[in-house]
């Protein structure tokens, strides 16, 4: 298959996934959570973060800011939803997760703009805003796009 | 005062240890946080918006300003914007890959375009100073 029938293939899965399925907020579906799935997530977090630090120490915070956007916990989301859910939904995972790439770019934006001037802990929260505004406002609006 | 200054450097290197296990720990509990909101989320390409929340970036940022203060998370920021561009190449680059060599090769595979534009991006907040 070529690349652009892949990409049409990609495509008519991501936009079935967000046309067919409604929007959807359940607790009841932490029952389905696997806890080795949280160990392992947990993991990847406290590696890439001890990383983070240690690059900061070593080689300094230019470098070590590039890990702020590392797909740390993607490979293994990626890996669990094929096991569990197949393939098809890890790849819509991954085009979903390219929203909440755009929005890291918003977060370390309002992040550079805002720590010099007020307290940094609004700074980092009204950097996270900006994260959600881009990446669930991305979301929202290509899928409003897909379904009309 | 040589055993004096071992002292020093010893205690500073333990307190860099320590410091980067809580780091961990925070990082750790912040991607779990995200995990599992993500989890009570549906359809899948939403609840995948949360594989790249900045769970990382929020204990990193707010771990470095408790230790080094403003001015270095000011720098990290900076590279983080021109990474977040390779966060976006490996989350294409991931739906290709999972497809061809499967869940585990393919995204660990992505990895390489991640590190392409990183190094890209790196040049860049060089260049910016």
């Amino acid at each position: 298959m070529g690349l652009r029938a892949q990409t049409r293939d990609h495509q008519s899965l991501f936009r079935r996934d967000s046309r067919d399925e409604e929007l959807s907020f359940q607790f009841s579906r932490l029952r389905d959570c696997d806890a080795k799935g949280l160990v392992v997530r947990f993991a990847f977090g406290f590696a890439i973060s001890v990383v983070v630090g240690a690059i900061g120490i070593v080689a300094g915070d230019r470098l070590a800011g590039l890990f702020l956007a590392f797909p740390a916990i993607l490979p293994a989301s990626l890996t669990l939803i094929a096991k569990t859910d197949g393939s098809d939904k890890a790849k819509v995972d991954a085009a979903g997760a390219s929203f909440g790439g755009a929005g890291l770019a918003a977060y370390g934006l309002a992040s550079w703009c805002l720590l010099p001037y007020g307290p940094p802990v609004v700074a980092e929260l009204i950097a996270l805003l900006a994260w959600c505004v881009v990446a669930i406002g991305g979301y929202l609006a290509v899928r409003l796009r897909l379904r009309s | 005062m040589a055993t004096g200054c071992t002292a020093a450097i010893y205690t500073s290197g333990m307190d860099d240890v320590l410091l980067l296990l809580f780091r961990g720990c925070v990082g750790g509990s912040f991607v779990v946080a995200f995990a599992l909101l993500s989890e009570m989320l549906g359809p899948k390409s939403f609840a995948g918006v949360f594989g790249a929340a900045p769970s990382i970036a929020l204990a990193s940022l707010l771990v470095t300003i408790a230790d080094k203060g403003e001015h270095a998370a000011h720098v990290q920021s900076l590279s983080m914007i021109f990474a977040s561009f390779a966060m976006i190449a490996y989350c294409a680059t991931a739906v290709y890959t999972v497809d061809h060599f499967g869940a585990l090769r393919g995204s660990v595979l992505a990895f390489v375009s991640w590190g392409v534009v990183a190094a890209v991006a790196y040049g860049i907040v060089t260049v910016l100073g």
